[in-house]
């Protein structure tokens, strides 16, 4: 038996089985752990770090014996557009209003995509949001605000 | 930070867009819609006093009353966002025993202080809490009660709806006034602790009115006394708990409307005069007490008087009991 | 008993009241509210219930309860179409509906996906309807039965079973359910108040949403491997393949007829429970399908029964989660505690006293039930043919609308910004289990039911004071206990293992 890594995917995954492993083991630290009869609160979560670290090294030694596949490249790109356009809507939405918190959203996640045209991400952007002003604000109303200016 | 540049832009478009209408402001309070903070998701009991409540005043100012739910944290996050919004009278909040009294003592970090950090408007309504038992315990009071527990301590079980709930808080204040002792197991809402009582998995339960009542008057379960200084008006036959040798005893659970501290004098006494006048009408008594709670007023004065009194009280029972929510 | 004799007569009171003009109206309204709502991921029946609650206040008590109810059964329906379209489940128990609604989607197959889910769902309607009118105050007894050592040993057979679900390798699939029980831990212990896993944000206090979970897990995590397929095939959408039929054949009704009955039986017995009732049942009833089958290496390739039977238990379940909120006034929920809420602003005390004191309201609501589901299959069945065509939408269209009804749909339910980061988070997270072929649906499921199966767990030994052969000695619990044991031997059965090594290699070569 060789120690040539086979499959890549279990390879990698075992190690993210064990890299949450240690964490909810290293975290439960701080929680009374009990007795088996009369659980603390750290009791549950540290026996579950425990089996996922010793699941995680069962499938990354998998990883030595049966054949797999590589992993694949990542799109770096559509991750990043994508979580930006997220994350800068959760902070928009209170801050600057529903409709341009949309407006931003819309476009990079637009940005995200193969092709990007401006003229038709806007007539996009207009579409969605006056439809989604409708829908949400005048038909559902949720408490946000459109604007700055409430 | 961001509140900051909030308001400085909205100052600066009202005075580029409407530079007159800042007088008139206060004298036509509301002038848009009002935005009503529950600290808890839709559908519990504070939920739905509050939609019964905004909705009324909404009718009654001519604005729209949104109720807002930020639900979260024992009702932390919500309380915490309503103390820290703009102190104009758009933004108010339904306060409770729980984000006003229990959460502050209970909680290590909780980023509002109930006093400094709001005004009082008033109190529109109160849930009685009734101690109940399973059918199959054989108590037919609570002295009976009493000394079932002390024949065979750390034997029985009660439910809550929680850690730090008010319904476990009930049952340690009776802990303690009683001396007994009484397992404490918690389950998460009224709902599931009323359920484990009517099955007989636990044997009491110190239960909010509206939760309880339905299944007392299906005879599931079994009232002994009720928490309230006097008799409720539901079940006048049930003894209240300091009439059955525990005078001093009292646990309800009320609900009330605060404002961030500053908000305008003139706002206040509008809300104070609407909020009062919807709490007494015989059309909400009647909706509260389907509910369960029964519609109480207060003044601002009495409401600040009656926290620092709870604070207090609760204080005590949250220290002895060792809990400490973080 | 007694209702059995008078079922009759009652029912046609009960149509009686629901067949006014104004009556159907509400129906309708609420219906189709609901259907709209439940497209909508995130904003679920709670929300638009509690929503729309004030403006009950003003109508008779049978009107708006009609109304709510419709809402609530709207939602259901409509929770399935995103699922099967775009992969987004508004709720855990469509969770089971994506793995196989979203593949036969993909397979141009989305019309049939919708409509034997539409039907599933109306015979599921129909047969948790009548259950509530003749065995409803039997059936809610057995709520009163289950006991926290009864609920451990129901999870403990539900995540057993949930290693069913992924159709790669098992070591992996186990793995995932452990990692799902690890997230199911953040927020505050129940049982000590204490707040675990929250890293001091107190915005995961009360746990993460289920909502952030999947629609980061599927919704989110899509559209990044969407993109990428595009990129890499550089020619048309994905989604947009030719249409064969817009309904499902005869054979695709012949192979769902047995799978839609299954999951009726299976929803019926969960839905009854407070609790996980939906969840359990639609994932319970995938499992089964997929050891019934002729074909199991179908399961999750786009196999119609794994639509069929979840779809049907999953509405059988949430009709009678109405059982025990109608007739104990135990809500099992927390949309059952809101229409609780509704009962007794209209002046109603739910409990057994409802059928005797308002037999207008109860049945009325009964037949309103059928009614409801009956008026939502005329409405969904036509706008199959409308959904598909959303999928011709180039995908450079789609994709940022479905970012903007996730955003919405994520914020709306807390507003709370954290809840929309942590989808981001999750959103990262699936794609990485797509590059390293993890399944994600036995994550989401030991997600949900983990966190109970531990409250209950340990709520089992305070009560027994440590004492563990509770979960042998009460004849509920040592059942499911059993059951789980058999189904370990059945998953271990040496045929059974060359069955599913089999498709493993094929998995693993194909």
């Amino acid at each position: 038996m060789s120690l040539k890594i086979k499959s890549q995917e279990d390879f990698w995954a075992g190690i993210m089985f064990i890299g949450f492993g240690i964490i909810a083991v290293v975290v439960s630290r701080d929680y009374p752990m009990g007795s088996a009869m009369r659980m603390g609160p750290g009791y549950f979560p540290t026996w579950l770090g425990i089996i996922m670290i010793l699941m995680g090294s069962a499938v990354s030694a998998m990883a030595f014996k049966y054949e797999g596949e590589k992993v694949g490249k990542f799109a770096w790109k559509a991750l990043l557009l994508l979580g930006l356009a997220f994350s800068i809507f959760a902070w928009a939405i209170d801050n600057i209003g529903f409709i341009p918190a949309l407006f931003i959203l819309i476009v990079l996640s637009a940005a995200a995509g193969q092709q990007f045209r401006v003229k038709e991400v806007l007539i996009l952007s207009a579409v969605l949001i006056a439809g989604s002003w409708g829908l949400f604000i005048k038909g559902l109303e949720l408490p946000f605000p459109l604007f700055w200016w409430r | 930070m961001h509140k900051l540049t909030r308001i400085a832009v909205a100052a600066l478009t009202a005075a580029a867009v409407a530079a007159p209408v800042g007088a008139a402001n206060a004298q036509v309070y509301p002038n848009k819609p009002i935005r009503l903070i529950v600290a808890f998701p839709p559908g519990g009991s504070t939920d739905i006093i509050a939609r019964l409540v905004g909705q009324k005043l909404g009718e009654r100012v001519g604005q729209q009353v949104i109720v807002d739910n930020r639900g979260g944290a024992g009702g932390t996050i919500g309380t915490e966002l309503a103390a820290k919004a703009n102190a104009d009278g758009y933004t108010l909040t339904m306060g409770t025993t729980s984000t006003h009294v229990i959460a502050p003592a209970a909680y290590v970090k909780v980023k509002y202080d109930p006093i400094k950090d709001f005004v009082p408007i008033t109190l529109v309504a109160s849930t009685p809490y009734l101690l109940v038992l399973h059918p199959g315990v054989k108590a037919n009071s609570l002295k009976e009660f009493v000394g079932l527990v002390k024949s065979q301590p750390g034997k029985l079980n009660f439910a809550s709806a929680g850690t730090g709930s008010t319904t476990q808080l009930a049952m340690e204040m009776l802990k303690i006034a009683a001396g007994i002792d009484i397992v404490h197991v918690p389950y998460s809402g009224n709902g599931p602790a009323g359920t484990a009582v009517m099955g007989g998995q636990v044997q009491a339960l110190f239960g909010s009115m509206p939760a309880v009542l339905p299944h007392v008057k299906a005879g599931r379960i079994r009232p002994i006394a009720v928490g309230t200084a006097k008799r409720s008006s539901a079940l006048p036959n049930v003894p209240t708990v300091s009439e059955s040798g525990y005078p001093g005893f009292e646990v309800s659970l009320w609900l009330g409307f605060f404002a961030p501290k500053g908000t305008p004098d003139p706002v206040l006494r509008k809300l104070y005069d609407e909020l009062t006048g919807i709490a007494r009408s015989p059309e909400m008594k009647e909706q509260f007490e389907r509910n369960g709670a029964d519609a109480v007023t207060t003044t601002q004065v009495e409401l600040s008087r009656l926290m620092k009194t709870e604070l207090d009280k609760y204080g005590k029972v949250i220290k002895s009991a060792g809990i400490q929510l973080k | 008993m007694e209702s059995l004799a008078s079922f009759f007569p009652n029912l046609a009171l009960g149509f009686q009241t629901a067949v006014s003009l104004q009556n159907l109206t509400y129906c309708f309204i609420g219906v189709f509210v609901g259907t709209v709502v439940g497209v909508l991921p995130g904003i679920g029946p709670l929300a638009a219930i509690a929503m729309l609650l004030p403006a009950t206040f003003n109508l008779p008590p049978v009107g708006a309860l009609i109304m709510l109810a419709g809402i609530y059964y709207g939602t259901q329906y409509g929770g399935s179409t995103t699922s099967i379209l775009v992969k987004l489940p508004g709720e855990s128990a469509s969770v089971v509906t994506c793995i196989d609604g979203y593949e036969m989607a993909k397979r141009g197959r989305a019309g049939p996906a919708l409509a034997i889910a539409a039907i599933g769902s109306f015979f599921a309607g129909t047969v948790g309807t009548i259950l509530i009118a003749v065995a409803g105050p039997p059936l809610a007894e057995m709520a009163l039965k289950f006991g926290a050592p009864e609920y451990f040993s129901l999870m403990t057979m539900g995540l057993i079973a949930s290693a069913v679900l992924a159709h790669g390798s098992m070591v992996k699939a186990i793995a995932m359910i452990f990692l799902g029980l690890v997230f199911g831990i953040v927020g505050t212990d129940v049982n000590s108040g204490m707040s675990r896993f929250t890293f001091g944000a107190s915005g995961l206090a009360d746990g993460l949403s289920f909502v952030v979970v999947a629609m980061g897990l599927f919704g989110f995590a899509e559209i990044l491997a969407n993109l990428e397929r595009q990129k890499e095939a550089s020619t048309r959408d994905l989604l947009a393949k030719k249409i064969e039929h817009l309904y499902p054949t005869l054979k695709d009704l012949k192979v769902s007829a047995g799978a839609i009955m299954r999951g009726t039986a299976i929803g019926a017995f969960f839905g009854t429970l407070p609790g996980a009732g939906p969840t359990i049942s639609a994932f319970s009833s995938y499992a089964l399908e997929k050891k019934m089958a002729k074909h199991p290496e179908e399961f999750g390739t786009g196999a119609i029964q794994g639509v069929a039977g979840p779809e049907s238990a999953n509405n059988a379940a949430a009709q009678c989660a109405f059982i025990p909120t109608l007739t104990l006034g135990i809500p099992g929920s927390g949309t059952m505690a809101l229409m609780l809420g509704a009962l007794t602003i209209q002046g109603i005390a739910p409990g057994p006293q409802v059928m005797t004191q308002r037999p207008e309201l109860f049945w009325g609501l009964i037949a309103s039930m059928w009614i409801g589901n009956a008026l939502l299959v005329v409405l969904n069945l036509p706008l199959i043919g409308l959904w598909v065509k959303l999928l011709q939408v180039p995908y450079r269209f789609l994709f940022p609308a479905i970012m903007v009804f996730m955003s919405i749909g994520v914020y709306s339910v807390n507003n709370l910004d954290l809840d929309i980061y942590m989808t981001v988070f999750f959103g990262f997270l699936g794609y990485v289990f797509i590059k390293l072929k993890c399944e994600p649906a036995p994550l989401i499921l030991a997600f949900v039911l983990g966190p109970l199966m531990e409250e209950n767990l340990r709520r089992a030994l305070l009560i027994s004071r440590g004492d563990p052969t509770v979960f042998f000695t009460r004849p509920i619990s040592a059942g499911f206990l059993i059951a789980t044991i058999l189904l370990l031997i059945v998953m271990i059965m040496p045929n059974v293992r060359k069955k599913r090594e089999q498709v493993l290699v094929e998995e693993g070569t194909g």
